[in-house]
């Protein structure tokens, strides 16, 4: 199935860039920057971040924490269904590609280090930066492996994330 | 009388296929035994130590591809399966010393993308099909095999008694419970953490060498699929968490309603297994061994346990 679009391409400059992709990103662009608002201009936005800090001051103070729980989870797996979405729309899919693109979420939080909004997109593309390096270089099925090794180094190197601060 | 149950299981398992010679029930407990091991080691570790391991698959993989090449290249079946778990161990030793240090979450991805770099490194390595060669398909027996996974499973679950009963085991628990509190009453926190985790990754490393031993022909990628991890993970949790008998119950049950449901439902038996999982951790969150455990809470003259292994969870 190819719809009308699918093939078109923008110029930005010398790099011509795939129209879908261009608006993946756009999506993405607005799926976070709603996420930042959320979590920083609402009520429950900040119920969730000081349930994330400290959910036994955060009861005391009158938050209703499982529900709390239950409104994040569920923002978060909404936030998984756009990703999704975007993924159909220039890449390969099956009932399979599950753990893989979980792995690639774990990897990015890490690498950011939890909670941090603005690392995390900093770290995701640091991530496609150096999958791509890595398949051009070795060879495509290498791609996932330095996206990994590059976890386990931070991991043990730098615990808190690139970006988050130390505990 | 647990300790006449477990002597009359083992007989039971020993006489199995002298009795029943059907190959498709020698099989089915031969893959029965293998789940024992694979879950019992994970236990060992996730279970009697708190630290959940999702990278267990490597170390089956690194047991089944050592001890198979070593053997189809001549060397006796004994040394090459003690070669392959040694290798286990060995790389047990090389994870585990730089990521035990590491917490919680961080720990059980950290081993979950080691397994993946090591799987996918094979997979581009190996990418031929291990198969017997012919001489090898000629003489082949069932027996042997059954009998060393019987050992390899027996011996595990040795492991998980003598954790429930011995000082180190007891030493594990208070750092499953309260790393800091632990420390503080002198219990070296990474060195029994360490120690569970080199035991667990030698028996798993033992069953893969068996599986190694036992399969006419499988690609050496699939001994690292993270599917491996996965299901004995299941198989604990189904069973009962930090129990010595949860792990044989849970692989039991699972390796059974599986094959059954293969049989019945075809194509579908993954979302109905699926389903019946949901159940058992729902109403049953001490999993399989708490069905017992509240059997005997209604005789007469027994008092309830103390505490509910479902506790354990929620340090995970």
């Amino acid at each position: 199935m190819t719809t009308a679009y699918a093939g078109r391409v923008v110029p930005l400059g010398p790099v011509v860039v795939p129209l879908t992709r261009l608006w993946s990103l756009g999506v993405a662009f607005a799926a976070l920057g709603g996420l930042h608002l959320f979590l920083h201009r609402t009520d429950l936005g900040r119920a969730i971040r000081a349930t994330a800090e400290d959910w036994e001051a955060a009861s005391l103070m009158g938050v209703p924490v499982r529900r709390v729980y239950r409104t994040a989870f569920a923002l978060g797996s909404a936030l998984a269904g756009v990703a999704g979405a975007l993924v159909t729309v220039s890449d390969a899919i099956s009932p399979a590609i599950g753990l893989g693109w979980t792995l690639k979420a774990l990897i990015v939080v890490v690498l950011a280090g939890l909670g941090s909004m603005f690392g995390t997109f900093v770290a995701g593309i640091l991530l496609g930066m150096a999958e791509s390096v890595a398949a051009f270089a070795f060879g495509g099925v290498f791609r996932e492996v330095v996206g990994l090794v590059l976890f386990l180094v931070i991991l043990l190197l730098r615990p808190q994330g690139l970006f988050g601060r130390s505990p | 009388m647990r300790r006449a149950g477990a002597v009359v299981g083992g007989v039971a398992l020993l006489v199995l296929p002298l009795v029943l010679r059907e190959p498709a029930v020698v099989n089915w407990a031969f893959l029965v035994l293998l789940s024992v091991t694979l879950a019992q080691s994970w236990n060992l570790l996730g279970g009697f130590g708190g630290q959940v391991n999702l990278g267990l698959a490597a170390f089956f993989g690194i047991g089944a591809l050592l001890t198979r090449t070593l053997w189809l290249g001549g060397v006796p079946v004994g040394v090459a399966l003690a070669a392959g778990c040694a290798g286990s161990v060995l790389a047990g030793f090389l994870v585990g010393a730089p990521s035990l240090r590491l917490r919680g979450p961080y720990f059980a991805i950290g081993t979950l993308a080691m397994a993946e770099i090591l799987r996918i490194v094979v997979a581009t390595t190996l990418p031929e099909v291990s198969a017997l060669p012919s001489r090898a398909i000629a003489t082949y027996h069932l027996l042997p095999r059954y009998y060393l996974i019987l050992l390899v499973a027996a011996a595990t679950t040795l492991a998980a008694w003598w954790l429930s009963h011995a000082r180190f085991g007891l030493g594990l628990a208070a750092v499953r419970e309260d790393e800091l509190v632990a420390e503080s009453v002198g219990v070296n926190a990474f060195r029994h953490k360490l120690l569970a985790f080199l035991l667990s990754a030698g028996f798993a490393g033992a069953a893969g060498g068996v599986f190694g031993y036992y399969h006419p022909s499988f690609y050496p990628q699939f001994a690292f699929n993270p599917v491996w991890t996965f299901d004995s993970v299941l198989m604990v949790f189904l069973g009962g968490i930090g129990t010595v008998w949860g792990p044989v119950l849970g692989a039991a049950f699972f390796v059974t309603v599986r094959e059954v449901l293969a049989l019945g439902f075809a194509e579908v038996h993954v979302l109905v297994f699926g389903i019946l999982f949901i159940l058992v951790v729902l109403l049953l969150p001490g999993g399989l061994v708490e069905i017992g455990r509240s059997l005997r809470r209604f005789a007469p003259g027994r008092t309830a346990p103390g505490r509910h292994p479902a506790d354990l969870v929620g340090r995970v």
